[in-house]
């Protein structure tokens, strides 16, 4: 098994993934439930689901299949909801920030869901409603010579 | 967990109820399918020893991060985050009892902080911890 290879793009900081469209169809949105909820005591569509969606293949970083670590992960719902069953939403994601401590890179992507409005599924529209800002944050070690910019 | 209560509007400073979670391997399986997050290092020992997990597969942070969010929504029945964060500190194994815990931070209407934690029950530092801020406005529109 190979590791891969840690790359980034300074200059890719910030730029958007191309957008994704996905259906919160009722029988993921069961399954995900079930993995984490299995007292259903929550909404059907669980507050973490959209780790389903979320991206971390984003312009300008390539992480390796190897010595990455989830550092943390942050979920916020500026609609005040969760994902809905049978929602169509789309999924841009990007590379917020790169910071290098030692032989660590600490990475920070950040996604954006937003209800999509169908006919413009597909296309990055600013005017569709943000339902989930992710945040998550990988930590990767760095061979000696740190890492290929 | 049990079913249904009636919602809780907690306190600033009150300490929710605890639940103890035992992870199993089938809920690490069941959590892959689930989650399309098929890393080996969750389901295969072999893997798992050969990227320095010399005990073996690991839980997923995002299933114990799903298991605390069913933790706070049970102990504040129809309570839904505004935003949910977590800090993975330390890998969880199954078959390691873990207690997860939570305290309110402040309560104001209808928002409600509340950190949280899942820690060995054997003792030690927590391994995953966190803040919730939830309300209780969305959830009746999906009930």
């Amino acid at each position: 098994m190979t590791a891969g290879e840690f790359r980034w793009d300074p200059q890719c900081l910030g730029q958007r993934s191309h957008p994704i469209v996905h259906q919160v169809t009722a029988p993921l949105a069961a399954a995900f439930r079930a993995a984490v909820d299995p007292g259903a005591v929550g909404s059907p569509c669980p507050p973490t689901l959209p780790v389903r969606f979320q991206t971390l293949d984003v312009p300008g970083l390539t992480l390796p299949t190897a010595g990455v670590i989830h550092a943390s992960q942050e979920f916020r719902f500026p609609a005040g909801r969760p994902l809905q069953q049978n929602e169509q939403v789309r999924v841009v994601g990007w590379l917020e920030s790169v910071r290098q401590r030692g032989r660590l890179a600490i990475v920070v992507v950040v996604n954006h869901i937003t209800a999509s409005s169908g006919a413009a599924a597909g296309v990055d529209g600013a005017d569709d409603l943000l339902l989930v800002e992710t945040r998550t944050t990988v930590m990767v070690t760095l061979p000696d010579e740190g890492g290929t910019q | 967990m049990t079913g249904r209560r009636e919602p809780h509007r907690p306190r600033p400073g009150e300490v929710l109820p605890g639940q103890e979670l035992t992870l199993t391997r089938e809920d690490l399986r069941r959590y892959a399918e689930a989650s399309g997050d098929h890393n080996p290092i969750h389901l295969d020992d072999a893997v798992a020893r050969e990227f320095g997990l010399a005990d073996g597969v690991i839980a997923h942070g995002m299933l114990v991060m799903g298991r605390l969010a069913a933790y706070v929504q049970w102990a504040l029945e129809g309570s839904d985050p505004t935003a949910f964060r977590v800090r993975f500190r330390s890998p969880v194994r199954p078959g390691v009892p873990l207690v997860l815990s939570g305290r309110v931070v402040s309560a104001d209407g209808d928002r409600v902080v509340v950190e949280v934690a899942a820690a060995p029950k054997a003792g030690g530092g927590p391994a995953v911890t966190g803040e919730w801020t939830g309300s209780w406005g969305a959830v009746a529109r999906e009930r």
